[in-house]
């Protein structure tokens, strides 16, 4: 019964992929003027749900071997250690966060 | 190791992406462990990932073929590089 609610929810979080994956393929059609068939957005889907399932393995098996259960953002830079445009990408956004944070954080100090 | 077939957009925040509590959700499905959990960081890192990935993907594809309707068969010739290279 349990393994039959998962292949449901699989199923389901497979076809929201798909669907917003249709979007982003959408604006880059547009950006590019190139179109993309249906078939190209169903295959492109199914790469990036394998992807994303070898990616969430990898991640798992970092902060594992960090010895904790959660997943950090050191994780996901580990994950861009081949490529270095890729980490360049990953680690401005994960600068811009903290920066985003700090300043959040200095406004409320000066309010009070 | 490829450069980047695509190009840096200036203005990221308009563009479309893989909403992150979706990530989030299917992250969770896939972990191998009960326990294991992602910060909203990781997620939010994590989606930028993707969507690199995404792009990237298009971006190579439409590279291959010189014009026209981008179709499976393009895909699968620059699926094989793309998942070495991210």
């Amino acid at each position: 019964m349990e393994d039959q609610a998962d292949k449901e929810l699989q199923e389901r979080l497979k076809a929201a992929l798909w669907f917003s994956i249709g979007k982003i393929v959408d604006e880059e059609s547009i950006r590019r003027n190139r179109n993309a068939t249906p078939q190209f957005i169903g295959a492109l889907a199914d790469l990036v749900w394998n992807q994303i399932e070898n990616v969430a393995i990898d991640l798992e098996s970092f902060s594992r071997h960090a010895n904790r259960t959660t997943v950090t953002t050191d994780d996901v830079l580990l994950l861009a250690r081949r490529n270095q445009d890729l980490h360049a990408i990953i680690k401005d956004i994960v600068d811009k966060e903290k920066a985003r944070k700090l300043k959040s954080k200095a406004k409320g100090k000066a309010r009070a | 190791d490829q450069e980047m077939a695509e190009e840096e957009d200036e203005e990221e925040d308009e563009r479309e992406s893989i909403p992150p509590d979706l990530l989030s959700r299917i992250v969770h499905e896939l972990f191998e462990h009960k326990e294991t959990k992602i910060t909203k960081d990781a997620n939010n890192a994590l989606s930028g990932y993707i969507d690199v990935f995404v792009r990237e993907a298009i971006a190579r594809a439409a590279q291959k073929r010189r014009g026209g309707f981008l179709e499976v068969e393009d895909l699968e010739k620059i699926a094989p590089q793309l998942v070495l290279d991210l």
